[in-house]
């Protein structure tokens, strides 16, 4: 579970000091799963069932309209 | 007592095929080097590796009397969920293999040869 | 109580097996090239984090924690069909 916990870590450091915005959402996918993970191994299924939808279903899908209107990549 | 012991055996030997799949698929993605052949690998992964154990595993806890009439609520959920993986998996990488190859953002770097091309272009 | 003993051995050396790969496809993640070879990667991990969540529900004796796995296993191809829609609306727009 440290594993997953210090996996999360590095996945949220790669979303924030990237500059293609895309990736930047592909790599909060993985910290989400990482999440998930977790909740599982401390045996909480009701929270693992509430975070899935939002972390996998509406958190992508809101961030990728807001790119398609805006730019892709992020100004210096 | 001996559909049980056969019941357990079968889903044992699936889900050693299926950790056997999982692995052959991560070398895979690791190693080849063109888009178009790692969602091979891919597809290895969901039918192979996830599909197979999954069979399986709804096989050992319908022998396994030591769950009580719990295990049918189990199998039944392990089923449902083999199903909806043999539906919507393929149908996923379909979807993203196509947007990769119509918007051009992957590279074909050792291409021997390309039907899709040669047809679209009218020969 | 040796069938179930059966059953502990092979789910043990299935999960390390399934943890290994999971490592493998990390990699694959962090190093691809291109957008679609990390949705693969992303793609890889969920398939298989599916099958670790069986096991350990059959090594732990627990039968809640079989919908954790049905939902999941619904919410996969979510992010393939939203990152497809997003590359082939860039290329239909111009």
């Amino acid at each position: 579970m440290s594993l997953l916990a210090l996996l999360s870590v590095i996945a949220t450091y790669l979303a924030i000091t990237e500059r293609d915005l895309l990736k930047a959402v592909i790599f909060s996918a993985l910290q989400s799963i990482s999440y998930v993970f977790i909740f599982y191994l401390l045996m909480a299924p009701d929270i693992v069932l509430v975070y899935i939808p939002i972390a996998l279903g509406i958190y992508p899908a809101l961030l990728l309209f807001l790119i398609k209107k805006t730019g892709r990549y992020e100004r210096k | 007592m001996i559909s049980s012991l056969i019941l357990i055996i079968i889903g044992g030997a699936l889900v050693v095929i299926g950790s056997f799949c999982s692995l052959v698929a991560a070398i895979g993605i690791l190693r080849l080097p063109n888009f178009f052949t790692r969602i091979h690998a891919l597809t290895i992964n969901i039918i192979g590796g996830t599909f197979t154990p999954l069979i399986g595993c709804g096989f050992i806890t319908l022998g396994l009397e030591t769950l009580g009439s719990e295990r049918l609520f189990i199998a039944g959920g392990i089923f449902f969920t083999a199903i909806l993986i043999v539906i919507l998996g393929p149908a996923g990488s379909h979807a993203l293999t196509r947007a990769a190859y119509r918007s051009k953002a992957v590279s074909f770097e050792p291409k021997f040869i390309n039907q899709l091309e040669k047809e679209q272009r009218g020969d | 109580m040796v069938l179930e003993d059966y059953v502990r051995i092979i789910s043990g050396v299935s999960l390390a097996i399934y943890f290994t790969s999971i490592l493998l496809y990390v990699v694959r993640l962090i190093k691809g090239p291109s957008i679609p070879d990390m949705v693969l990667a992303i793609d890889a991990i969920t398939y298989s984090s599916i099958t670790i969540f069986i096991l350990l529900m059959l090594i732990l004796n627990t039968p809640l924690l079989v919908t954790c796995a049905m939902v999941l296993s619904i919410f996969v191809y979510a992010l393939n069909i939203y990152v497809a829609k997003y590359l082939e609306s860039r290329e239909m727009g111009e």
